[in-house]
């Protein structure tokens, strides 16, 4: 009977340890975090934007409902590897930022002029780094169509390669935090449309891949 | 010819103090970004990232995570609901998945106006978020808050009476809180713009079948 017994166990340890390899474990535990994420954010009243690099697409969402979608072209991740939990947009920074038209009220008996001036999703721009809390840096980058963009792109590589990744990394560490940089690629005006729907305290989750 | 010379041993000199520095500077470069490279390539092979769970454990995980999927999936409308996107102007009114009507609209300009008698001042936004269709009305009246007055150049009035205004809002108002709504308009050529001082403008036919939907409680989600 004593060998049966090592026989069962042996082969109740290889079906328990083979049920679950380790890739496929470290997907659940991750899918387990995001949906726990997402869940705590689906209950609230705000939107919230989802990262989502393993389908490459960015996701507008409010109670667990798309409300737009975007594609993400290619993506390069750098830095700490991140966990899908609820992030806080804490900044959006470009270059030229869109801003406000302050309304001169008419005097008494003008008339108006019938033009308008507002903010428009063409203001917005389409190259532009948002800053997430836990030192998380997504630099939104447009697909080059012209030679400026090309140009600007390059600088961008240039920037990323030969200062904000090595020294960023460096600082943060210096500092005990941990330094993490997501570059996405995509169409332009889809970055224009994020740009105007992911407002600054907004929440999001990046689910990446394993 | 001395001179010359003196000249030409201080420019060698000088270039070569020049160069020293510079290879100075690059070196200290290199060796920062070095640093850089190799604090970054450490963390992104980190793998201790995660909680260890035993395999018990993970089944435990793996039926939690279908619960959270119904959890999330409960949270979704049911029935009709709207959908409106400020950055392009349209509204989607749907049903479940289906969509029943996609319409153009009017949302809010971001402006700023300020009350040159006061320390108030409005910003013209849609508000963004989950909102729910409070009240209906037919044939609404405007009753016009002092932005309208200032934005006109005209003095506030005190009679209550003077701030209404007919006809301006079209056949139906859909509130949604805070004073915003989803309403008619007079400046149809403005739809697709961003123009108003935070309600949602819509054209006649589309404004009717949206209001004749949708129920109040029923779900607005504003992005």
């Amino acid at each position: 009977m004593y060998p049966l017994k090592i026989i069962i166990l042996i082969s109740l340890y290889l079906l328990s340890s083979s049920a679950f390899p380790l890739s496929e474990t470290k997907s659940i535990i991750r899918e387990n975090i995001f949906l726990k994420s997402e869940y705590s954010l689906a209950l609230g009243s705000k939107n919230y934007v989802v990262f989502d690099l393993r389908e490459k697409r960015v996701l507008i969402k409010a109670k667990g409902i798309i409300l737009r979608e975007f594609k993400i072209n290619s993506f390069k991740l750098w830095g700490y590897p991140i966990l899908p939990e609820p992030l806080t947009l804490i900044k959006k920074g470009s270059i030229i930022k869109p801003k406000r038209k302050k309304i001169i009220p008419l005097k008494i008996d003008e008339k108006g002029t019938g033009e308008f001036e507002y903010i428009e999703l063409e203001k917005m721009p389409s190259r532009y780094k948002l800053k997430l809390d836990g030192s998380i840096w997504v630099y939104i980058i447009p697909e080059s169509d012209n030679l400026l963009t090309k140009t600007l792109n390059l600088y961008s590589i240039m920037k990323s390669l030969l200062f904000t990744k090595p020294i960023g990394s460096l600082w943060y560490n210096i500092f005990g935090k941990k330094f993490t940089q997501i570059d996405i690629y995509m169409d332009k005006n889809e970055a224009k449309s994020i740009f105007w729907s992911f407002l600054e305290g907004y929440r999001c989750i990046i689910y990446n891949y394993d | 010819m001395a001179y010359i010379n003196r000249i030409l041993i201080n420019t060698i000199k000088n270039r070569k103090k020049f160069l020293k520095w510079v290879f100075r500077i690059l070196f200290i470069f290199i060796l920062v970004e070095g640093a850089g490279y190799l604090t970054g390539l450490n963390d992104f092979w980190k793998v201790d990232v995660f909680p260890q769970y035993n395999p018990n454990k993970i089944r435990l995980l793996k039926s939690e995570n279908s619960i959270l999927k119904k959890k999330i999936e409960s949270l979704k409308p049911k029935g009709i609901y709207i959908i409106i996107d400020t950055a392009n102007n349209i509204l989607y009114l749907k049903e479940n998945q289906k969509t029943l009507l996609q319409a153009t609209i009017s949302a809010g300009s971001g402006n700023i106006l300020s009350d040159p008698f006061g320390k108030r001042e409005w910003i013209f936004e849609t508000p963004r978020g989950v909102f729910s269709v409070l009240m209906k009305f037919e044939n609404p009246t405007w009753i016009k808050p002092d932005w309208a007055f200032i934005e006109e150049g005209k003095p506030i009035p005190t009679n209550p009476l003077e701030r209404i205004e007919e006809g301006v809002l079209g056949g139906y108002a859909i509130g949604f809180g805070n004073g915003y709504f989803i309403h008619g308009t007079l400046y149809k050529r403005l739809l697709g713009k961003n123009v108003t001082h935070g309600c949602i403008r819509l054209g006649d036919n589309e404004l009717k079948m949206v209001y004749n939907s949708t129920p109040i409680g029923a779900k607005i989600f504003i992005f």
